[in-house]
């Protein structure tokens, strides 16, 4: 996630880091017989969908005032 | 209630082909009736009333050249159909078609897996199925693809959300997600396309456009994007393509009368098979009806349809249903 | 019948390490990929096999909602963002100086030294034998009383959350149409 310099890799590598975190919560509610785990995965999952919803969001906007898509050229938060 | 593993192995290898039989006589019907609409007689060279035409039509599709665009984008090319292909056909294993039967001391039940999820399972798998269309349309490298692949893209997962509420109701009065549990309530009490009428039609709206028939074929609006996704497909990969619609569609016209018209109860009860595959016959029968009289519509208005008429409606009636099943009980 | 419970056990170990292998291979591909496409099918692959896994951590309703949410929601938007954009390919370690690099793989490393002392000092032998599960742990119901009960809030919280970003998504949709429409193209 910090090597890529297209957002759209870099919003993939953020949904491997999320789910990484979801195995650990599902793998841990499984050996400790407890729901809770499974809910904050479900949690988890849902904050990942608007994440991104907003971040696909911004790549089109992006993309559609042809700005290149690289994150080390977006430094400036002016449109 | 458990029966062995190979039987379950066998019952999988019968339906998966009785499916295939089924879509191919459902292109036949779809000809005939759709002739006969029209005051043609449709396919009737092929065998007595045209009853071989659907195998000739496959071995022509076969003896085709496998044709390969220079420009294609080989892997994936070619996974595209299997994967249209593989989710068409898995979502049927839910689905219960009997009560089950005691054959030769061995129990079989009446749907392959008996699972407590089997509906998300049904809507994962069509969700999954969106795939073949996308990665199809984009590794044919063609214009008329993407746009066709784009358009069946965003037309499938704005009426997979309207599809998956409308049936919220049905979940919320058979108090499971397992088709099997269902389909024993409404056995039971009554079969739920009277009281979740509303949850029915925008079920049967939004299912036509999951199977992208006509009127909402925009995704292979032939006389706007020449065929859509498939364009550069050809032979058996395009007819692979073509079958996974159809499975689709007897999928959904089954699962349609598993969720509202009590699956497989009828007058007698010996003959549970039977009237699930009269009910299921006469859901293909109205799809083709529609598309024999219905013109196509434009794709903003597509769109309008489905997000803003079928989905408030397919959320009030929820809610309703939510309202009244906690009142009652 | 205790061939056949051993046959049972075999294959699930084959598909345990089948899903983890595949998890894997299809993380590092993501991120090894130079065209975004092929990194968000490996991506979904990814997610697939992760099913898999939650399957068999008896996690039925998670997998299930896993491959609907995101298969079927998230991945399918992606494709069609990238398809629609096309954007150009780039070498998978051309981007970035070297310290970035370097640093990016020492935190990496650091966090899973970190995250393996804190469990080992706080699990104090609770990690050592798994519990056994009753036959409806993971089931919707099961999943559905513990939302409507204990957490009820982080449910609310959630259902919020994504109306929040499914008005940021229209916003961000229809503010850049307008403002393309008023400023004259470049």
């Amino acid at each position: 996630m910090l090597l890529r310099r297209n957002p759209l890799i870099v919003l993939l590598s953020l949904e491997i880091m999320l789910n990484g975190a979801n195995l650990a919560l599902i793998a841990f509610a499984r050996h400790l017989d407890n729901g809770d785990g499974q809910i904050f995965a479900l949690a988890v999952m849902a904050v990942a969908a608007s994440e991104v919803v907003v971040g696909l969001g911004l790549i089109v906007a992006l993309n559609r005032k042809r700005v290149p898509l690289d994150v080390d050229r977006l430094s400036s938060l002016r449109g | 209630m458990t029966e062995p593993w190979w039987i379950s192995l066998i019952k999988a290898g019968v339906i998966v082909n009785l499916i295939m039989v089924a879509f191919a006589y459902t292109t036949w019907l779809e000809r005939k009736l759709l002739a006969r609409m029209q005051n043609r007689y449709g396919p009737n060279r092929a065998g007595p009333y045209g009853l071989l035409q659907p195998f000739a039509d496959l071995i022509k599709l076969v003896r085709k050249e496998s044709f390969f665009p220079v420009a294609a984008q080989h892997p994936l090319y070619i996974a595209a159909p299997i994967v249209s292909m593989f989710t068409a056909l898995a979502a049927f294993a839910v689905i219960p078609f009997g009560a089950g039967w005691q054959i030769w001391h061995y129990h079989v039940n009446g749907e392959i897996a008996n699972v407590s999820i089997a509906l998300i399972l049904i809507f994962a798998l069509g969700s999954v199925g969106v795939y073949g269309a996308i990665i199809g349309g984009w590794a044919s490298h063609s214009k008329y693809s993407l746009l066709g692949a784009m358009r069946t893209c965003a037309q499938l997962v704005s009426y997979e959300v309207s599809l998956a509420l409308s049936v919220l109701g049905v979940v919320l009065m058979g108090q499971s997600l397992n088709l099997v549990d269902i389909v024993n309530k409404q056995g039971a009490t009554i079969w739920f396309f009277i009281p979740q009428l509303a949850g029915l039609l925008v079920f049967v709206f939004a299912m036509i456009a999951e199977t992208s028939r006509p009127p909402f074929d925009l995704p292979e609006a032939d006389t706007e994007l020449v065929a859509g996704y498939h364009t550069e497909y050809g032979g058996m990969r395009w007819g692979l393509f073509q079958t996974a619609e159809y499975v689709n569609m007897i999928t959904l016209s089954g699962l349609a009368v598993t969720l509202f018209f009590g699956g497989w109860h009828g007058p007698y009860a010996p003959l549970g098979p039977i009237w699930f595959l009269l009910k299921v016959f006469a859901f293909v029968s109205v799809f083709i009806w529609i598309r024999a009289s219905v013109p196509r519509l434009r794709y903003d208005q597509l769109m309008r349809f489905g997000w803003k008429v079928l989905l408030p409606v397919a959320t009030i009636n929820a809610v309703i249903t939510a309202l009244l099943v906690v009142w009652v009980s | 019948m205790t061939v056949v419970a051993t046959v049972g056990n075999v294959l699930v170990w084959a598909v345990w390490v089948l899903a983890a292998f595949a998890c894997l291979g299809s993380g590092v591909a993501v991120v090894s990929f130079s065209n975004p496409f092929y990194s968000a099918l490996a991506l979904i692959g990814n997610l697939g096999s992760l099913a898999v896994l939650y399957l068999l951590l008896s996690s039925e309703f998670v997998a299930a909602a896993q491959v609907l949410v995101y298969a079927g929601a998230v991945m399918v938007m992606f494709l069609f963002v990238i398809a629609y954009v096309d954007p150009r390919l780039e070498s998978p370690w051309a981007g970035g100086p070297g310290w970035q690099a370097i640093g990016a793989v020492l935190a990496a490393a650091a966090l899973l030294v970190e995250i393996i002392v804190v469990i080992g000092l706080n699990a104090d032998g609770s990690l050592a034998h798994s519990h056994d599960v009753g036959g409806t742990f993971g089931s919707p119901g099961y999943i559905g009383r513990l939302f409507l009960t204990d957490h009820l809030l982080a449910f609310e919280i959630t259902s919020i959350v994504l109306l929040v970003a499914a008005i940021g998504g229209v916003i961000l949709g229809s503010h850049s149409r307008r403002s393309e429409e008023g400023v004259a193209p470049l």
